[in-house]
C-alpha cells in the first residue's frame, strides 16, 4: 500500500491541532523518548545517526552518519526518513490510524498559514491534557508564538531553479542536490535546496543555541523531520518539473547504514530510494501527477571558473553582521560582442570556519547603499546563508563527531545585479561592497545565548568568472 | 563562434541589453585552466625515469646492499636520491591532482600557473623529505631484520591498517582545504604552505607502504602495484577497504614468500 505524506497544515488548524496523524505521531515521540539513548528505536538514538557530539558510539551504531553539503544530502535524508518514518508507525496506537500513518510535511514556503510553525507544535498539552511532546522550548522564541517565518528565509525558487543536480560549486553553481563527494558529514559546499531553505530554515527554528541549530541536535526537534519530508518533496517536485539524477556509478551505488523498523542493522543504496512510489511506496499529496518528460542524465560539463576579484583580509561576522570592499576592476568589461554562452559572475564566500551557531540567518547584498536596513535592500540581495553544521568546520568541531573538519562555502550567481549594477550612475568596481546583515528578526534572541560570543571568520570572499 | 552570449534585459537599463566579455583572460593559459596537467607530467616523467634505470639501482636494492656498511649507508648517495625523488613524485604526483586544482581555482586569474607550481613544489618537497626519513628508518630496520621479511611485515599492517576505524576521517583530512590569500607575497607563501600540509596528511596515510617499500627489492610492478592502491583509496574515497586491505595482504604473502 503506498502510503501519503500531508502538508501539516492540512491536518489541523489553530483551534484544532489535534489530527489523527499528529497525535499518532506525539504518541510515538512521547513513547521513543522514554527508550534509552542505546536503544535503536528511541528517539535520542534515531537523533543520533543524524549527529551526536561527545558520545562514543555502541558498536556499530550509524551515529553521526548525515550527509552535508554533498550530492548525498538528499538521498541520505530521504532513506533516514524512511527508516524513521517505520519506526514510529510501529510505535503509532492503534486507534490512530497506525497502518496507513505517514510522516506529514511542512510546506513554509507558500505564505500563510504554512509559513508558521504548525499549531500542534505550539500547544502545550495533548487533548487528554498530558504534556505535547512536540512542543520544544528550545526554539526561537517567536517561531514557538507562532510568527511566520521570513520569505527570504523560506523562498525555494532559487533552488528549484537549478538545472542540474550537481556542479563543483567551486566559485559556480553547487547544483540542486550539491557537489560530487565521497561520504561527507559536512562537505564542502552545499547544494542550491541544501543552501536554502534547508539551512535558513534550521537556523531560523532554533535560533540561538536551539535544536535545530545545530546537526548534532537537530533530529531531537520534531519539528525536524517534517523540515526534512518537505527536502525530499521539493526534490521529487524538482525531478517533475525540472531536472534529472545523476546517472554516475559512484552515486547510484553508494550505501549507508541505517536502523529498520525492528531496530535492526540494514544498508541501503543511493539506487534504491530514487522513486518513492515504487521503492519505498509512500508519495506526497501535491506531487504533480504529469509524468517526467524524458530526459537524458548526463553529468555536467566540467566548469573552469577564473577568481577575478577578492576581498584582500578575511572577515569575522558578528551578530550584527559584517562589510567588506573588494577591488572588482579585474571583471571583465561588458562587451558588444555576439551570440553565444554567456558567462555568469558568481560572488564566493569560502574557508568559513567557526566554532558554534550564532542563530541568526544572514542576509547576503551586493553594492548595498550605504545605511542599513537598504530600503533598495531586495534589489542587491543575492541570497542568504545560516552557516548551519558550521560546528564542523573546525578540527575540534568535527573531532566531537569523530569525522573530519572542512571550512564551509557558499556561491550565489550574481551575473544579472552586475549587470544592473554596472548600468547605473554610481557603479565603483574599485570599491564593491559585499555586505552580510542579519534578516530582521534574529535581533529578538538573546545575545547571551551559545555562539553570540563565538563570530563566524569567512576567510574569502570573492567573485567568479564562469 | 562567439562565445558571449546577450543576457535578459535587466531592469532599469532603459532596454539596452548588457553582454559580458568573455575574452579569454590573459595568463591563465593552459595550466591555468587545466592545473591537473602539471602533477600528471611531473608523474609520467618521475614513472618514465624509473622505467629507463631499471629495478637494479631502485632504492630499495641501493640501500639494501649497504645496511651493514655504518650509519652513513642511512643516506643515499646522489644517484639515490634521484631515485628516491623520481620513486616519491611516481608514487605520489596523482596524489597533488586535487591540492593543485584547489590551489588555482582559489587564486587570482594572473597568479594561476604560479599558484599550481608553487603547490606542487611544496607537495613535492615536503614528501621528498618524509622518504628521504624514511628512508633512514628503512635503513635502520634492514640492519635489525631481514629487509623483505621486514618489508612484508610492513604491508601486512598496511592490510590492517585500511580496516581501522579511524582511517575514513584520516582520508576525508586529505581533502581539507585552506584558504589562500588573493594577492602578493603572502598568497606565494600559502600555495607552498598548502603543499606542504597536504603531503603531510598525505604522508600519514600513505607512509607505511612507502616505509615496506623502501625496504623491499626494488621492483617496478610493486611500486606501480602501491601507488595504485593509494590512488584508489583516495579517489574511491575509502569506498572498497576490505578489498583494499587483502590487496596489501597478497602483496605481503608475495614479500614474505
Amino acid at each position: 500500500m503506498t502510503t501519503v505524506r500531508r502538508d501539516v497544515w492540512t491536518l489541523g488548524s489553530e483551534q484544532e491541532p489535534w489530527d489523527p496523524v499528529l497525535l499518532g505521531y506525539a504518541r510515538a515521540v512521547a513513547a521513543m523518548q522514554q527508550l534509552p539513548l542505546t536503544e535503536p528505536r528511541s528517539w535520542r538514538y534515531q537523533a543520533a545517526i543524524h549527529g551526536i557530539a561527545g558520545a562514543s558510539p555502541p558498536p556499530g551504531a550509524p551515529w553521526n552518519e548525515c550527509q552535508h553539503a554533498t550530492w548525498y544530502f538528499l538521498p541520505w535524508h530521504r532513506m533516514y526518513l524512511f527508516q524513521f518514518e517505520q519506526i514510529v508507525r510501529s510505535f503509532v496506537p492503534a486507534g490512530l490510524g497506525a497502518d496507513e500513518w505517514a510522516l506529514p510535511y511542512w510546506n513554509y514556503s507558500d505564505g500563510s498559514p504554512g509559513d508558521a510553525l504548525p499549531p500542534a507544535f505550539r500547544v502545550e498539552t495533548l487533548p487528554d491534557g498530558s504534556p505535547n511532546p512536540l512542543l520544544v522550548p528550545e526554539r526561537r522564541v517567536v517561531v514557538n508564538a507562532g510568527k511566520p517565518l521570513p520569505g527570504v528565509v523560506t523562498d525555494v525558487s532559487a533552488a528549484l531553479a537549478e538545472q542540474v543536480f550537481t556542479e563543483s560549486g567551486f566559485g559556480g553553481s553547487t547544483g540542486f542536490g550539491g557537489p560530487r563527494t565521497g561520504f561527507a558529514h559536512q562537505g564542502p559546499a552545499f547544494g542550491a535546496l541544501e543552501a536554502r531553505p534547508h539551512g535558513p530554515v534550521h537556523v531560523w527554528v532554533g535560533g540561538a543555541g536551539g535544536l535545530m541549530t545545530d546537526p548534532d541536535t537537530a533530529a531531537l526537534d520534531p519539528i525536524f523531520w517534517l523540515h526534512h519530508a518537505n527536502m525530499d518533496r521539493l526534490w521529487a517536485t524538482w525531478l517533475v518539473d525540472t531536472g534529472v539524477n545523476p546517472s554516475s556509478q559512484f552515486w547510484l551505488s553508494r550505501s549507508f547504514r541505517l536502523r529498520d523498523a525492528g531496530g535492526d542493522r540494514v544498508r541501503m543504496r543511493v539506487r534504491e530510494v530514487l522513486d518513492p512510489v515504487s521503492d519505498l511506496n509512500y508519495t506526497y499529496d501535491s506531487l504533480p501527477t504529469v509524468a517526467a518528460a524524458e530526459r537524458v542524465a548526463a553529468m555536467p560539463r566540467r566548469r573552469r571558473p577564473l577568481l577575478v576579484a577578492a576581498a584582500k583580509e578575511p572577515v569575522t561576522v558578528g551578530r550584527a553582521g559584517a562589510s567588506v570592499e573588494i577591488d572588482a576592476t579585474g571583471l571583465p568589461e561588458p562587451a558588444a560582442a555576439a551570440a553565444g554562452r554567456e558567462p555568469r559572475v558568481y560572488l564566493n564566500l569560502a574557508d568559513i570556519e567557526g566554532e558554534a551557531n550564532p542563530g541568526v540567518v544572514y542576509e547576503v547584498y551586493l553594492d548595498p547603499p550605504e545605511d542599513p536596513p537598504y530600503p533598495a535592500g531586495a534589489e542587491h540581495r543575492v541570497g542568504v546563508v545560516s552557516f548551519f553544521g558550521i560546528e564542523q568546520s573546525t578540527p575540534a568541531g568535527a573531532a566531537a563527531s569523530g569525522r573530519a573538519a572542512h571550512g564551509m562555502r557558499y556561491s550565489f550567481d550574481v551575473t544579472d545585479l552586475v549587470n544592473r549594477l554596472r548600468s547605473s550612475p554610481g557603479w565603483d568596481p574599485a570599491n564593491l561592497r559585499v555586505a552580510l546583515r542579519p534578516v530582521e528578526g534574529s535581533e529578538e534572541e538573546d545575545a547571551a545565548a551559545a555562539g553570540a560570543d563565538r563570530p563566524i571568520r569567512i576567510g574569502t570572499i570573492s567573485l567568479y568568472q564562469s | 563562434m562567439s562565445d558571449s552570449l546577450a543576457v535578459s534585459t535587466p531592469a532599469g537599463t532603459g532596454g539596452q541589453v548588457a553582454r559580458w566579455s568573455t575574452r579569454p583572460v590573459p595568463g591563465a593559459g593552459l595550466l591555468g585552466r587545466w592545473p591537473e596537467l602539471v602533477p600528471i607530467a611531473a608523474t609520467a616523467a618521475a614513472w618514465a625515469c624509473l622505467a629507463l634505470t631499471g629495478p637494479a639501482t631502485q632504492p630499495g636494492a641501493a640501500h639494501a646492499g649497504r645496511a651493514h656498511a655504518g650509519p652513513l649507508a642511512a643516506l643515499p648517495g646522489a644517484g639515490g636520491v634521484v631515485h628516491l625523488v623520481a620513486m616519491t613524485v611516481a608514487m605520489t604526483g596523482l596524489l597533488a591532482v586535487p591540492g593543485a586544482r584547489t590551489a588555482v581555482f582559489a587564486s587570482s586569474w594572473w597568479r594561476r600557473r604560479r599558484a599550481v607550481t608553487l603547490f606542487v613544489a611544496g607537495f613535492f618537497l615536503a614528501w621528498t623529505a618524509a622518504v628521504l626519513g624514511l628512508h633512514a628508518v628503512a635503513v635502520a630496520l634492514s640492519v635489525l631484520a631481514e629487509p623483505a621479511a621486514a618489508g612484508g611485515a610492513l604491508l601486512a599492517g598496511c592490510a590492517l591498517a585500511q580496516l581501522h576505524p579511524r582511517r575514513s576521517r584520516r582520508a576525508a583530512e586529505c581533502d581539507r582545504t585552506m584558504r589562500i590569500r588573493p594577492y602578493g607575497r603572502s598568497a606565494d607563501l600559502d600555495c607552498v604552505r598548502f603543499g606542504v600540509v597536504s603531503a603531510a596528511r598525505c604522508t600519514r596515510l600513505c607512509a607505511l607502504p612507502m616505509l615496506a617499500m623502501l625496504l623491499l627489492p626494488g621492483s617496478l610492478p610493486l611500486t606501480a602495484a602501491l601507488a595504485t592502491l593509494a590512488l584508489v583509496e583516495r579517489v574511491s574515497r575509502r569506498r572498497w577497504p576490505v578489498p583494499a586491505a587483502l590487496s596489501y595482504a597478497a602483496l605481503a604473502v608475495t614479500a614474505l614468500a
